[in-house]
């Protein structure tokens, strides 16, 4: 009996193509919750992460072949890849966003202490302001900042090079960078 | 704001868990999506055979059998004399060829 656990992703990718089900099981349990986080920072929505993942995966058992491990690409890239599409696919299908999160916090608004609500108060302000940049700048970020990709493989992913990656990404940071600031100016005045 | 201070503040950024039972439930799918693959489809399957002989680009495929169409009928004779030509020098050619070995009334 194989302990497919000890496999790596590539060759749990070979078995895969091959129909074995456990080894594609293996990638599964391994691999969740990063990608769910993945697809958590495209769509800012967990329901939505979690078809996002689902839909990722169930696309990587029945064409398994599209990953070309001959090319020398690592499956974790590759495989955010497939994320992130998937994820922007869906995006682009869904309503003009609303972010829930931003709607619980105003809810929940007036029973929240102080403290907490201004720690509440600027994760909202930041993931509103993330989800607020471009697709391809919020891409930028979400796989060199938090997924601490290499800008050679985000660069990859979103099929660009790495001069224009590094590029995307200094918008992105400037871009969020300016809105604090000014958000920051409001604040200051707001408080006298 | 500063470099250390803003990346502070990226850093806070929030990211759920993924549901414990996520995983599994996407194993269960591709369980179920195997089967459905395997189950033997006869409308599918007819519908596949059928596809064969439906032309993917009708208004295409008619004026590549029109054009195809015409340059026969434009270069069909010339091309049936070349060959007709070339068949009689290749006949004349091996009668000479088989004299020059045999003489020609052995051939004959």
């Amino acid at each position: 009996m194989i302990d497919h656990n000890n496999i790596d992703d590539e060759s749990l990718m070979s078995r895969v193509c091959s129909g074995d089900h456990q080894a594609f099981a293996t990638l599964v349990e391994r691999h969740t919750q990063m990608y769910f986080a993945a697809a958590y920072r495209v769509c800012a929505n967990p329901v939505e992460a979690e078809d996002i993942v689902q839909d990722a995966f169930l696309k990587l058992w029945n064409k398994p072949q599209a990953f070309d491990h001959s090319k020398g690409v690592k499956f974790t890239t590759w495989f955010y890849r497939v994320v992130t599409n998937v994820g922007i696919d869906a995006a682009r299908k869904k309503r003009p966003m609303t972010n829930p999160d931003v709607i619980d916090f105003m809810a929940d608004k007036a029973d929240l202490a102080d403290e907490m609500m201004s720690q509440k108060e600027e994760q909202v302000a930041l993931e509103s302001a993330i989800q607020a940049l471009p697709e391809r700048q919020k891409l930028a970020l979400n796989l060199c900042f938090y997924e601490g990709l290499s800008n050679k493989e985000a660069a990859e992913i979103l099929g660009v090079g790495v001069k224009a990656l590094e590029s995307l990404l200094m918008r992105a940071k400037n871009a969020l960078k300016d809105r604090f600031d000014r958000l920051e100016g409001e604040r200051r005045v707001s408080h006298g | 704001m500063d470099e250390k201070k803003f990346n502070a503040l990226l850093k806070k950024r929030y990211t759920p868990e993924a549901p414990s039972n996520l995983a599994t439930r996407i194993i269960d799918e591709s369980r179920r999506e195997t089967r459905k693959e395997t189950r033997f489809d006869l409308k599918a399957k007819l519908g596949d055979l059928l596809g064969v002989f439906i032309a993917p680009k009708p208004a295409f495929a008619l004026a590549f059998i029109l054009v195809l169409a015409i340059g026969l009928g434009v270069f069909g004779g010339d091309i049936v004399d070349i060959d007709d030509e070339s068949q009689n020098v290749g006949d004349v050619s091996m009668a000479f060829y088989v004299d020059d070995i045999f003489g020609y009334e052995d051939y004959l």
